[in-house]
């Protein structure tokens, strides 16, 4: 190879490098997300890489869609329809005194109450430590002694969080506390002996939390369970595994997680009695597969076709082994106890752009924000009310929303 | 890890966080794993961190300790590249052609046996010595200049026709190899 081959090569190499960094305007969103970023860190990095490509899949391939504004969908869709979303306007939720900028996280399965964070600029450009925020039928409280984000909230309105600090640019923290906020009164969801940090990730409506935990002997995550009012205790994981990140726990204590483990990331749930079971990939995905959400018998997820490659969103029913790919979403948020799943799409500029369910083989396109990006974070289990939040690039402003047609 | 030393180590990572996640990047050809990646490394780095005192030091172990990482996942076959797709269709999709050629690089990287593709992306995107990446890779000078150009020789065979049907080979065949 000549010396103008090396130089060459030089340029290629560093050229590529760059494909590991997301776009300004998706680190934007990254960097402020909190523990969204963790969550689905992986899963949108890729499929923004995917864009980046040009290999990416638009729109929505061979499933019919009801667009955004579709004004025969909600006369003609019976009570209980998701369709009849896609009619439904987003209203802003009221801010708490002097909060300028919210990122919404989650909603219980009713949707009455939902969750998020502040996302503030302090004086330097930088971030003010995050506070939680808890709405009851749209009124807000800023949550007095919990830090940080508030991850997931139940129908009792039990919200459990974690507080990470406002180092933000790492995809996962180095140091966090977890608590958990009921009965009016917030308290530390610690770590078993030995660990010093602890992370949440997902809730019931009993109460267990499952998340994980890290020390100084332990640099690597572990799987812990909180059961309801309980010490944290280890989950057992299949086999020598080196990272499993647990994503959520079910009303009847069924645990999903991904693990690491021979031929790419696999999903696996845990019954209540700690028996595992690895989820399969939809076919043509066999690149690994994640998850982000338990709800009854279904889990939500995401699947690529090989390990830098296209990337899929999946919808796994438990009860009946059926695992079904949605080309064109890259991954779903979350999804409810009929199996209605929460699509976020990637657009070419890198930042999402426009709020998706997934039915069944149907897309409905929730109507659109006004300004900005629109991000759903949860479908409540009747189908009636999605809450998520509208985010303009440039000011870096989050306001939340509910798209509902209730009163 | 004392306030002062977490602060310091909180400004490392702030630093470095986005220049490992390139060279990771370049290691394993996977954004995800990347991230995944750095995440351990940094993680070992935090435990070794009150005795890593001269920058010197901290470079060489951090990027010991990556390489360390996905060499290690890699032969756990943590994750597999499958790099299975014609590389050579860049010339008849102009309007994409400097994608192609990315796309083209990566593959070729990824049919090359793990430490062959660490010495060559040390020795030509880090710009170390020979020397450096030999104390990086904990071989000696020699083992690194073999290793670069078997590298070097097996991206030239890759990356241009007919070495398609070799990259496939290679692929399935990289795991092992030292």
């Amino acid at each position: 190879m000549t010396v103008d081959d090396m130089s060459e090569l030089r340029g290629r190499l560093a050229t590529l490098a760059e494909e590991a960094v997301p776009t300004a305007g998706y680190a934007e969103v990254r960097q402020r997300a909190g523990r969204l970023r963790r969550r689905r860190v992986a899963a949108l990095a890729s499929s923004a890489l995917v864009v980046a490509l040009g290999i990416g899949v638009a729109g929505h391939g061979a499933l019919p869609g009801l667009g955004g504004g579709n004004d025969t969908a909600l006369g003609a869709l019976p009570a209980g329809d998701p369709g009849r979303l896609a009619s439904c306007p987003a209203r802003k939720l009221p801010l708490p005194t002097g909060v300028r900028s919210v990122l919404v996280n989650a909603a219980d399965p009713t949707g009455r109450y939902v969750v998020g964070d502040t996302t503030e600029p302090d004086a330097s450009g930088g971030r003010l430590p995050a506070h939680p925020i808890l709405w009851d039928r749209g009124v807000p409280r800023l949550i007095a002694g919990a830090s940080g984000s508030a991850v997931a909230v139940n129908s009792h309105g039990v919200v459990v969080g974690e507080n990470t600090g406002t180092n933000t640019s790492l995809p996962i923290p180095l140091s966090g506390s977890a608590w958990i906020f009921q009965n009016g009164k917030v308290s530390a969801l610690a770590p078993p002996a030995g660990y010093t940090s602890a992370f949440v990730s997902g809730l019931n409506d009993g109460g267990d939390v499952v998340g994980y935990v890290s020390g100084k002997n332990s640099p690597l995550t572990v799987p812990v369970v909180w059961k309801a009012g309980g010490p944290a205790r280890v989950l057992a994981v299949p086999g020598s595994l080196d990272s499993v990140l647990l994503r959520g726990i079910a009303d009847d204590g069924t645990i999903v997680g991904d693990v690491s483990r021979v031929g790419g990331n696999v999903v696996y749930t845990w019954d209540e009695r700690g028996n595992a079971r690895m989820l399969p990939a939809p076919a043509g995905y066999p690149g690994g597969d994640a998850s982000t959400a338990i709800n009854g018998s279904w889990v939500a997820g995401y699947a690529r076709k090989e390990p830098a490659g296209d990337q899929t969103a999946v919808r796994w029913n438990l009860l009946t082994g059926a695992v079904t790919a949605y080309p064109g979403m890259a991954v779903f948020a979350q999804i409810n106890a009929k199996g209605v799943a929460v699509a976020q799409v990637v657009g070419p500029d890198g930042k999402g752009h426009e709020a998706d369910l997934a039915d069944g083989g149907r897309v409905i396109s929730l109507p659109a924000a006004t300004k900005g990006t629109a991000v759903a974070m949860s479908v409540n289990d009747d189908n009636s009310a999605v809450a998520g939040y509208f985010y303009v690039h440039g000011t870096e402003v989050g306001t939340p929303v509910v798209w509902s047609c209730r009163d | 890890m004392d306030r002062a030393l977490e602060d310091e180590f909180e400004a490392f990572v702030r630093g470095s966080y986005t220049r490992l996640l390139r060279l990771a990047y370049l290691l394993c050809g996977d954004a995800g794993h990347a991230e995944d990646a750095v995440q351990v490394t940094l993680a070992k780095t935090a435990l070794a961190w009150p005795r890593l005192t001269r920058s010197d030091g901290v470079d060489r172990y951090v990027r010991r300790a990556l390489i360390n990482t996905v060499i290690a996942k890699r032969r756990r076959r943590w994750w597999s590249e499958t790099p299975t797709h014609d590389v050579d269709h860049a010339d008849s999709w102009d309007e994409f052609g400097r994608l192609d050629e990315r796309d083209a690089l990566r593959r070729a990287l990824a049919g090359l046996p793990a430490r062959q593709r660490a010495a060559v992306v040390l020795r030509y995107y880090e710009d170390l010595s020979e020397a450096q990446a030999a104390e990086v890779l904990g071989c000696s000078v020699g083992n690194v200049k073999s290793l670069t150009a078997r590298g070097l020789q097996r991206l030239r065979e890759i990356h241009r026709p007919p070495g398609i049907r070799e990259l496939s080979n290679a692929a399935t065949t990289n795991a092992g190899e030292a």
